[in-house]
């Protein structure tokens, strides 16, 4: 067992704990979701004080589990109901004070930029796309009851229609095109037999705009190359459990996957499939957070744990320092500033490994099995 | 000790009284009917003993809202386990009438708004609190129950 120290970045509210955090792309400033159902946006002039302006708009009192940009649309969900809220027009963090409630609990949404809609994933009972119109929102329900749709991922629409991923647990993963305007939709099932996939990530590599990779119950990770059902599957077994799968990301080409009791990392991983590894390293710390979010293309942010709200690392750098033999200690800096909401500081966080370095994966390529099937909307 | 009942009792009683309040608890037949897709299912591999176990806990602990009592089943490993047909990992145990043994089925983790049925509302908030408070679950697995998420 070994201590490290990491620079990292930690985000505290004064009043309310933090459940969901990522970056606005309207201010490209942190914005959030509470446990008490909140959305906020950090004021745009306060995006380099230690203590930042939020800007809130009120929820429905549960914690928030996703959120969403379209256009100059926010949609935040949580169990209990969807909540849209259109931008104010007189700055790009200032929301709407009037909102529209959808009545649908939620595991999550993600924006479909051609389609011009959310899309959020409803356990077996399907999906629910959420489509704004002036004055509000129109919903309608695709059912597949067959599937248990835990979540979604939009991987895009550079050629066309929006190319949907989505974790079904022993059903796999599915992966779909979609088209506001279709009746019935395609949909192909990737699945190797036993498989119940917890948690699936987006690769967003340009070369594999379709690629993504999930991880099983059971810590086998397998790499999609394109979940319309091209290309192979690289499978990469860890060597040990390594606890419940709760998250999974893919942040500047690492694999990171938060369990019950640690952060995994599989450096380069992305890297590594293009050319084609056999096999592949990992390591893991101790950690006691709830969620794993991206903060961008280059950061990813721990949720819940017990040494703060939100704990934000730079991949590059959080692999380069877990390579380093020593560990490198960087001076605390302690922020000033007048109170306000948002607290930030640049920080060192302890991270105990206890976990041996991964080493000599085989990456099994396995059958690629694609399905048709048909879900009505 | 439980005995059988008759009437409003479909379904084999357990025997043994929960502890401190002398609950008594009955399986309903309409919950472990996995053809009957209209109320909630008991995962069909989980045995009496698992069942009657989330309620003895739920009851011992008072993990109660509103009258109702509920419970999990925390595996080994740290999961929360999935109790119920449709994924759920929460039993909710309805306050029976006076006399009446208790019951309970799989509660869907998030608000169910399906197309011509009433509006289902998920596991109280309060009450994945109070099992947290009772030490059934840790605090990070109250934030994943909190937020809905599978694991």
């Amino acid at each position: 067992m070994s201590k490290k120290v990491f620079a990292a970045e930690t985000h505290e509210l004064d009043d309310h704990a933090i459940s969901w955090f990522g970056l606005c792309p309207w201010s490209r400033t942190a914005c959030f979701g509470t446990e008490d159902g909140h959305f906020g946006i950090v004021a745009k002039r306060h995006q380099y004080k230690a203590r930042h302006k939020v800007r809130f708009h009120r929820g429905a009192g549960e914690p928030v589990n996703g959120v969403a940009f379209l256009e100059d649309i926010v949609m935040f969900t949580s169990r209990s109901a969807m909540i849209a809220v259109r931008r104010d027009g007189t700055g790009r963090d200032r929301l709407n004070t009037r909102h529209v409630e959808i009545d649908y609990g939620s595991h999550g949404v993600v924006g479909l930029p051609a389609a011009r809609s959310f899309l959020s994933a409803h356990g077996h009972d399907g999906l629910v796309l959420a489509m704004p119109r002036e004055g509000g929102v129109d919903t309608k329900q695709i059912i597949a009851p067959e599937f248990d749709f835990q979540q979604v991922l939009s991987l895009g629409s550079p050629w066309g229609p929006d190319v949907i991923a989505a974790a079904c647990g022993t059903r796999g993963v599915v992966g779909f095109r979609f088209d506001r305007g279709q009746k019935d939709i395609p949909i192909h099932v990737r699945t190797g037999e036993g498989s119940d996939v917890a948690v699936i990530a987006k690769v967003g590599h340009p070369d594999l705009p379709y690629a993504v990779v999930a991880v099983d119950a059971d810590g086998t990770i397998s790499f999609l190359d394109d979940v319309l059902g091209g290309g192979g599957v690289h499978q990469i077994t860890p060597p040990y459990p390594i606890g419940v799968v709760y998250e999974a990301i893919v942040s500047s080409g690492h694999l990171f996957i938060l369990t019950s009791t640690h952060l995994h990392c599989v450096p380069d991983l992305v890297k590594k499939v293009l050319a084609r590894a056999e096999s592949f390293n990992g390591f893991g710390f101790e950690c006691d957070a709830s969620d794993l979010l991206p903060v961008g293309k280059r950061s990813f942010a721990l949720i819940g744990g017990s040494t703060a709200d939100v704990i934000e690392f730079e991949a590059d750098r959080l692999v380069r320092q877990a390579a380093e033999s020593k560990a490198t200690v960087r001076g605390r800096k302690r922020p000033s500033g007048r109170p306000v909401s948002l607290i930030k500081r640049v920080t060192d966080i302890d991270l105990t490994t206890d976990t041996p370095v991964w080493e000599s994966f085989h990456n099994k390529i396995v059958s690629s099995d694609s399905t048709s099937l048909v879900a009505a909307v | 000790m439980c005995v059988e009942h008759s009437g409003t009792v479909t379904g084999p009683v357990h025997p043994v009284r929960t502890e401190p309040d002398g609950y008594c608890y009955f399986f309903h037949d309409k919950h472990h009917t996995p053809a009957n897709t209209g109320d909630a299912q008991w995962r069909p591999d989980l045995s009496e003993a698992d069942e009657f176990q989330i309620f003895s806990d739920a009851a011992r602990h008072r993990v109660e809202v509103g009258g109702d009592l509920f419970g999990v089943r925390v595996l080994e490993t740290g999961e929360v386990d999935v109790i119920g047909t449709r994924s759920e990992r929460v039993a909710k145990f309805e306050k029976p009438n006076s006399g009446v043994p208790w019951h309970g089925f799989p509660y869907y983790p998030i608000v169910r708004n399906e197309r011509d049925r009433p509006r289902k509302y998920p596991v109280p908030r309060k009450a994945i609190l109070k099992m947290r408070e009772a030490g059934l679950i840790t605090r990070t697995q109250c934030q994943r129950l909190e937020k809905g998420k599978r694991r």
